[in-house]
């Protein structure tokens, strides 16, 4: 090994120390998600940075939680604000990093959709949500539950977690929240289980 | 209101006005010596109204928009349970020809305030979403209307034959949605604040009509 590469494996290996990669490494677990998004869901979690839109980084977190390891591509420093990927911070972004690298299903909804979302999108999962309808996916939560809304009594349906506006199990359409409901349209994600 | 007088072109290159609250106050004025277009300043600052008001408003069937509902116990903020006899028009849905009649209303309020090519964006957006939800692809849920509750413009741009509106509004909608457990109805009205950009055009004299809208919840009124 020449100079020049033990150079470049002794700073890969402090920036996967840094960065945290390769923990947890476990398969991916959508009950530890949840659990962590419940947690956090209303009191954030000041060990990691936060930001202004901060609903991708919450899920993002969760998804960590759960099993998805950091790696090229999709990660965030909890030291560093500045040191993150796109696909960890901002929600069309981390949908498209999902979709190609952790997803086994994924899939449309329109504005139309009920209470539930489809059986296959489970506790763990995230949703993402086309506030306008224009293509562009504007905001991110994480499904938690099946149950009763927490804040909006008589809501009934798969519940999920969010930040930026932080709340804790509400609907997952977000309808009673969403004066624009007859417009936003949702994607969502089935994480497979063995993505670590 | 219509304009009587319509600015030549090669009078005044550009005035711009910066507006703050419903009634709007002239903060800059720059051209050549003209005085400031209120007229159509207020004609296109109306035809913006009406425009966010028919695309939250337009699809709603009457019979639901016009309901007087039964007495409500407050739950939460904005939120309430319906008790006592909930209007057939709520448990069972509108009628098609209310549907119907809607539709027709909303296209025309539609057409009428934007032109074509963003008639046909809106009407993708709202028309189909609406008149499937009323259509019961989601039996436990129902549009009751809804509306805007305020608009400050920051920034009115105003050239001869187009306008620019950069501003703020507050979206509200009223829902009712049935718990599939208990079968009790409760009824929402979620509020939000948006940044709006709008682009108005001068289609014909006095005729205004919105060519490009775009609206963003702002970060404190993300639902």
């Amino acid at each position: 090994m020449t100079i020049c590469q033990r150079a470049i494996t002794a700073t890969a290996v402090i920036l996967v120390s840094l960065l945290g990669f390769g923990y947890p490494a476990s398969a991916y677990s959508g009950s530890q998600a949840a659990s962590y998004a419940n947690t956090y869901a209303i009191n954030r979690n000041t060990g990691w940075p936060q930001f202004g839109n901060d609903c991708t980084n919450f899920i993002s977190q969760a998804m960590y939680s759960g099993g998805l390891q950091k790696r090229v591509g999709w990660m965030s420093s909890t030291t560093n604000s500045s040191l993150h990927t796109t696909s960890w911070t901002v929600a069309s972004d981390s949908f498209d990093w999902v979709r190609l690298n952790v997803a086994s299903v994924t899939s449309y909804l329109p504005a139309s959709t009920g209470a539930f979302t489809p059986s296959w999108h489970l506790i763990g999962d995230p949703v993402y949500y086309d506030w306008e309808n224009d293509g562009h996916i504007d905001h991110a939560s994480i499904n938690v539950a099946i149950g009763t809304d927490q804040t909006s009594t008589g809501w009934t349906g798969n519940l999920v977690d969010e930040h930026t506006t932080n709340r804790y199990k509400v609907i997952w359409n977000l309808r009673p929240y969403n004066a624009k409901y007859t417009i936003t349209s949702f994607y969502v994600a089935h994480i497979n289980p063995s993505a670590s | 209101m219509t304009i009587q007088r319509r600015v030549p072109k090669n009078r005044v290159a550009t005035i711009v006005m910066a507006s703050f609250g419903a009634a709007g106050s002239l903060l800059l004025l720059s051209g050549a010596g003209q005085s400031p277009p209120a007229d159509q300043s207020a004609t296109v600052q109306q035809v913006a109204r009406d425009a966010l008001i028919a695309e939250q408003t337009s699809f709603m069937p009457a019979s639901l928009s016009n309901l007087d509902l039964p007495e409500a116990k407050q739950l939460t903020s904005g939120q309430s349970e319906l008790l006592g006899k909930v209007p057939s028009v709520i448990a069972n849905g509108p009628t098609a020809k209310d549907i119907a009649t809607a539709s027709i209303r909303g296209r025309d309020e539609i057409n009428r305030l934007f032109t074509k090519s963003a008639a046909v964006k809106q009407l993708q957006q709202q028309g189909d979403v609406i008149a499937s939800l009323n259509a019961h692809d989601d039996p436990n849920t129902r549009p009751l209307g809804g509306g805007v509750s305020k608009v400050v413009w920051d920034q009115i741009t105003l050239t001869p034959d187009t306008a620019i509106l950069r501003g703020t509004t507050v979206f509200w909608a009223e829902l009712a949605q049935r718990d599939d457990q208990t079968g009790k109805w409760s009824v929402a009205r979620p509020s939000n604040e948006c940044t709006i950009d709008m682009t108005l055009i001068q289609v014909s004299p006095g005729v205004w009509k919105v060519s490009e809208y775009t609206w963003h919840f702002t970060a404190a009124g993300e639902p």
